[in-house]
């Protein structure tokens, strides 16, 4: 199976260590950009299979990042997840390794 | 994001993620031309993140990106001090900033420019471009060459005041007015000369030939001051600097260099209190 790249980004710290966990495994390369800047630096430089916003930057940034993302890789799945993170583990499983 | 939410969020950040950070040196020095303790930090050139994405080579002095330090966050209102070089033809598609000065020094080559407030041109070596973020804008930036690459420095400095009206400035500057004097690039008064942004920052240029010395006088007290050698070599007290080291320097209100083989350098000076 072929690395997936995920992209999270927290703008809560406090979600910051359940993405980490959320994010680690095998077949999985995790970015974390904790600020705007960073983590649209890093959508314009490589395509990621997964993008998480944890937190708003902003409508405007947001939306931009959510674009970015799908114009680098038309297949990424993108979502925004500012609440309670409890069934996030299998939502992220179900988005990296989809059913055939 | 508020900006001590963003310092705090990007601490954090690191601390989770797991990476380990390199640590600015930090050292009270005295500086020998004056009778006051200076607090320098040194950043050596290898010390800085480094990314090859093969069209981008990037250098970031402070945090951005895929490079994350706790320890090199910013230094006082300098947010980002990145050295790119672009391969010919590529660069960065259109992107928001927001609430943010941002002044670009192409060193090489050419870089293409388009934003949001319908601005469109090309910047070149010798000349600096400032943009104030503000309320928003989005622009573009790629190698104005097909084939060269372009060498170019990106700094983000912290606005005094939030949510400006956005506005662009580019501006040439003559070679020989920086031959072994600061040469002022950047200040806070539209009046005064080179560009100017929202914050209390003055930026100079300087040309000083092999065996020279010259001193800076801070034009706002309390100010901080980042040294950034481009090229050659300096000396600033104890510290020695070669190509694309920098010190910076706190509580002192001037300070004095000296180059063996000559030097082309930046020097920003810039509030400290965000």
């Amino acid at each position: 199976m072929s690395m997936r790249r995920i992209l999270l980004t927290g703008s809560q710290p406090e979600q910051l260590p359940q993405l980490q966990r959320l994010g680690t495994g095998e077949h999985r390369e995790l970015l974390l950009a904790s600020d705007a800047p960073s983590a649209m630096r890093l959508l314009q430089l490589m395509p990621f299979d997964v993008l998480v916003l944890s937190g708003s930057f902003g409508e405007t940034t947001d939306r931009w990042l959510m674009s970015e993302a799908l114009r680098q890789n038309p297949k990424v799945k993108a979502m925004r997840r500012f609440g309670p993170l409890s069934d996030f583990q299998f939502e992220l499983n179900t988005a990296l390794f989809p059913e055939p | 994001m508020k900006r001590t939410e963003f310092i705090k969020a990007t601490a954090l950040g690191a601390f989770f993620t797991g990476l380990i950070g390199r640590q600015g040196i930090w050292a009270l020095t005295r500086n020998p031309t004056t009778p006051n303790p200076m607090k320098t930090t040194f950043h050596a050139a290898n010390s800085r993140g480094h990314a090859n994405h093969g069209w981008l080579k990037t250098w970031h002095t402070f945090s951005f990106a895929g490079y994350y330090d706790p320890a090199r966050i910013h230094f006082g209102t300098l947010r980002v001090l990145n050295d790119d070089e672009v391969a010919g033809g590529m660069g960065f598609g259109t992107h928001p900033h927001d609430n943010m000065e941002i002044i670009t020094i192409p060193l090489t080559g050419m870089l293409k420019h388009r934003d949001s407030m319908g601005n469109e041109g090309l910047i070149r070596a010798g000349e600096i471009q400032v943009m104030s973020a503000g309320t928003g804008i989005q622009h573009s930036e790629f190698n104005g060459h097909a084939s060269e690459p372009c060498q170019l420095l990106q700094i983000w400095v912290f606005p005094r005041q939030k949510q400006v009206q956005p506005r662009y400035d580019q501006l040439a500057f003559t070679p020989a007015d920086r031959k072994n004097r600061w040469q002022q690039i950047l200040s806070p008064n539209p009046d005064d000369e080179g560009v100017w942004i929202h914050q209390d920052a003055w930026f100079h240029l300087i040309e000083a030939d092999a065996g020279s010395q010259h001193r800076y006088s801070a034009k706002k007290p309390g100010n901080g001051m980042y040294f950034f050698v481009m090229e050659g070599d300096a000396q600033i007290g104890e510290q020695a600097l070669q190509r694309r080291d920098a010190l910076g320097m706190t509580e002192a209100n001037e300070f004095e260099f000296t180059t063996k083989s000559g030097t082309y350098a930046l020097l920003m000076e810039i509030p400290m209190q965000l």
